[in-house]
């Protein structure tokens, strides 16, 4: 509980150092709702010391490094043994992907150096879950839950904001929709399943 | 376009050297489909049909799964050339390997040398993006693989290379834009993943480019009726046998396996009795699943696993010890997409589109990551090193004030490091580790039971491990004619979707092979696996006692037994 509070609070202050706006207090907080990790953090209270000695989700060939640094092992499939994860979601929604995508862009290209602090933040992670990849555990990959959350606002926001403005083409309005749609959906699908199948029991 | 230069000349000599040096027996064995591609070449060469008697098909039936039929095309020539040989039906991928190499050079200096001007590093280091691309595709561990194979996905990558190569440059001349839809075409010939990669990556294209194509909307329309008219014949003959279509979809498909049936039915158990069905239905639904599916194998072949750590585990497509490229290349990979995102160009989008629609077929297989079904990754990743390169070399002589060539020596001797390595795992570790998964020791087979058989009536080949006819029709340069008239065809698929041969001949390939069950005579000579053939005396339940004579052993390379020939004497 209290590491997950601790990485709430990261992430909002590294999301309030980047952008302006209140309502970006809000989305933050929303997504953090919508994300697994933060939920098995809570309900799930794993032992972060577990160790993910065994190949678990990626290839029997695969080393550990590799895998949990792996798109699949983020979105799609983390760990599930020991309540350290829920089974077929990852640390974040499959939805969080395009904003996580165009939060990475929108750092890269930002002339902004608190941006690329971000995307610093990120590689930092990238390395130090490489280099506790070996000893396992869920904390291993704790390192990049801030600047992906972080990432992924940044995304969001950007999102919310070519959906309000009249520029923005029919396209792209409705590829935001869809995206927004699939998040809420896989939102209540989450918490269909945690209070339904009873992961954590 | 530009004279080459002498750099460019030697890395084209080096390209060539390594896609047909040792040919006939790197990799070791012959794999099932490229005996395949050979004998219907051979078979169309000698009487103008496919191996089921079906004139200039289209599509060819095989294994049943249906391969298109560039490939088998373009190996005629070399067959009558080299006859029915390894070399012969490798030739035609190892020289569109070496045409690929070479359009990476004029592609690369289209997208950043040509009208462009993307001068992102200055003219004096851009004249060497071209031939630094080159040279990393020449020497690339996933481009060779597929240049010394005939498995399709190297000729057709040759074909969507020149074909974005050639629509580009058609931006500043039309014509080009026919030569485009001629290549196009092409690769909607060679390879089923091209089927829905080309569209979409030519709706990409036009969406990136889509006021400049206005202004020669005349010459796009001709070009597009082009293309349209060249696969006419094919979208007729998948109309005429959807079999065409859905039959290799059947042997690969993620519609066709019941992975995803498995996860919603327990999905509904876990919700209980007394859950709403409806709403059930509503969370838990195979449209939902299905595309987190896709989404989650098109995500794999981004992975550092697959492309840099183990490559892809499903054989034969695996390279031992290795990724599909170099772990060098990872850094350079990341600063190539940084500048590309950073000096964000329309021409610079096309290859990125070619990187991000590569896996798009590939995502609706049960397989994946694939090596082969996302091979046209390789022209994007390779150009995006090559930029990583450039701006290493820059950036760091000039942080440092060191010389540029020192810099490039070290990133020179780093590759060449790699490189080694490759050539060790490519050249030993393949045949001493993984010789299976090439089908190696079919040749040897099929000689040894050619020098036995004439003293037996019948040859019992178990069809483990590979359709073992295929072998034995390649080997023995078969007579297509008399071969259809003695074959029998078991139509009907297996769980995976493949057809099998019964038998043709004398040779009869019986699946599950299993030694207490099968018919035992002392006039046949029984083929099959180390494990398949007992050595010794053997009782029937019927209380007779055979002796098997092992006539002969053919073993890989790192000295295990591949197959057993034996015969039985009755006691």
């Amino acid at each position: 509980m209290i590491l997950a509070i601790l990485l709430t609070i990261l992430s909002f202050l590294l999301v309030s150092a980047l952008q302006k706006p209140k309502y970006i207090y809000l989305l933050q907080f929303l997504l953090l709702l919508a994300t697994p990790w933060l939920i098995i953090l809570i309900l799930g209270r794993p032992s972060l010391n577990t160790p993910i000695s065994d190949k678990i989700t990626c290839n029997q060939t695969s080393s550990n490094i590799s895998c949990l640094t792996s798109f699949e092992f983020i979105f799609f499939q983390a760990d599930t043994r020991n309540h350290s994860g829920i089974k077929d979601f990852g640390l974040f929604l499959p939805s969080f992907i395009s904003a996580f995508l165009i939060g990475l862009w929108i750092t890269i290209t930002s002339k902004n150096k608190r941006y690329h602090f971000v995307v610093l933040l990120l590689i930092i992670g990238l390395g130090l879950t490489a280099l506790m990849s070996k000893d396992g555990g869920l904390l291993s990959v704790l390192w990049l839950v801030v600047p992906i959350s972080v990432l992924a606002t940044l995304g969001f926001h950007k999102m919310l904001s070519l959906l309000l403005s009249k520029r923005t083409g029919l396209p792209i309005k409705s590829f935001v929709l869809m995206n927004f749609g699939l998040l809420v959906y896989e939102t209540a699908r989450l918490y269909q399943i945690i209070i339904f199948h009873k992961p954590f029991s | 376009m530009r004279k080459p230069s002498i750099l460019f000349l030697l890395v084209i000599a080096l390209a060539v050297f390594l896609r047909v040096y040792q040919l006939n027996n790197f990799p070791p064995g012959l794999y099932s489909d490229e005996a395949a591609y050979g004998y219907n070449a051979y078979s169309l060469m000698k009487t103008g049909h496919d191996e089921y008697g079906k004139p200039w098909p289209l599509t060819l039936k095989s294994f049943g799964d249906y391969k298109p039929p560039m490939t088998t095309w373009l190996t005629i020539p070399s067959i009558a050339l080299f006859d029915l040989t390894e070399f012969a039906v490798r030739l035609p991928s190892a020289l569109a390997g070496v045409i690929s190499v070479i359009g990476i050079y004029y592609l690369t200096m289209e997208i950043f040398i040509g009208s462009n001007k993307l001068l992102i590093f200055g003219k004096k280091y851009n004249e060497y993006l071209p031939v630094i691309a080159t040279l990393l595709l020449a020497i690339s561990p996933w481009h060779l693989l597929f240049s010394r194979s005939s498995m399709l996905v190297g000729i057709e990558l040759m074909f969507i290379t020149w074909g974005l190569l050639f629509f580009l440059k058609a931006l500043r001349k039309q014509l080009h834009l026919y030569l485009s839809s001629v290549c196009f075409a092409g690769a909607i010939y060679t390879y089923y993943g091209s089927r829905i990669i080309i569209p979409l990556l030519i709706a990409g294209l036009f969406l990136i480019f889509r006021k400049e194509l206005w202004k020669i909307k005349k010459t796009v329309s001709l070009s597009a009726l082009l293309g349209l008219i060249l696969v006419m014949p094919l979208i007729f003959a998948i109309l005429n046998d959807p079999e065409t279509l859905t039959g290799r979809a059947k042997t690969v498909s993620i519609f066709y396996d019941s992975g995803i049936e498995s996860k919603l039915w327990e999905a509904h158990t876990l919700n209980g009795p007394d859950f709403p069905p409806v709403v059930g239905r509503f969370f838990h639904n195979k449209p939902y699943f299905y595309l987190k599916d896709i989404l989650r194998r098109y995500s794999q072949h981004f992975s550092a696993d697959f492309l840099f750590v183990t490559g892809d585990p499903h054989p034969p497509f695996d390279i031992p010890n290795m990724g599909n490229i170099y772990l060098i290349d990872a850094p350079f990979i990341l600063l190539g997409l940084f500048l590309v995102i950073k000096y964000n160009q329309k021409k610079t989008l096309s290859f990125l589109l070619l990187l991000l629609s590569a896996p798009i077929a590939s995502s609706f297989t049960f397989v994946t990551p694939a090596t082969n079904r996302a091979f046209l990754m390789v022209i994007a990743i390779t150009i995006l090193s090559a930029l990583g390169i450039i701006y290493s070399i820059k950036t760091l002589a000039n942080s440092f004030k060191i010389n540029w060539t020192l810099v490039a020596l070290f990133i020179f001797v780093l590759y060449t490091v790699s490189f080694s390595q490759y050539l060790y795992n490519y050249f030993i570790a393949t045949p001493l580790e993984i010789p299976e998964k090439w089908h190696y020791g079919r040749k040897e087979l099929v000689e040894k039971i050619s020098l036995k058989e004439g003293s037996f009536k019948k040859v019992v080949v178990s069809d483990k491990g590979g359709p073992p006819y295929i072998w034995l029709l390649f080997y023995k340069r078969y007579d297509p004619e008399i071969y259809r008239l003695t074959a029998s065809v078991n139509n009907i698929p297996d769980k995976f979707g493949f057809i099998h041969i019964d038998s043709f001949d004398k040779y009869t390939f019986t699946r599950n092979f299993n030694w207490s069950t099968i018919q035992k005579n002392t006039d046949t000579l029984y083929v099959g696996f180390e494990e398949e053939i007992p050595d010794g005396l053997y009782r029937e339940i019927s209380g007779s006692i055979y002796r098997v004579i092992i006539d002969n052993k053919i073993k890989y390379p790192n000295g295990k037994t591949a197959f057993k020939i034996a015969h039985l004497e009755k006691i």
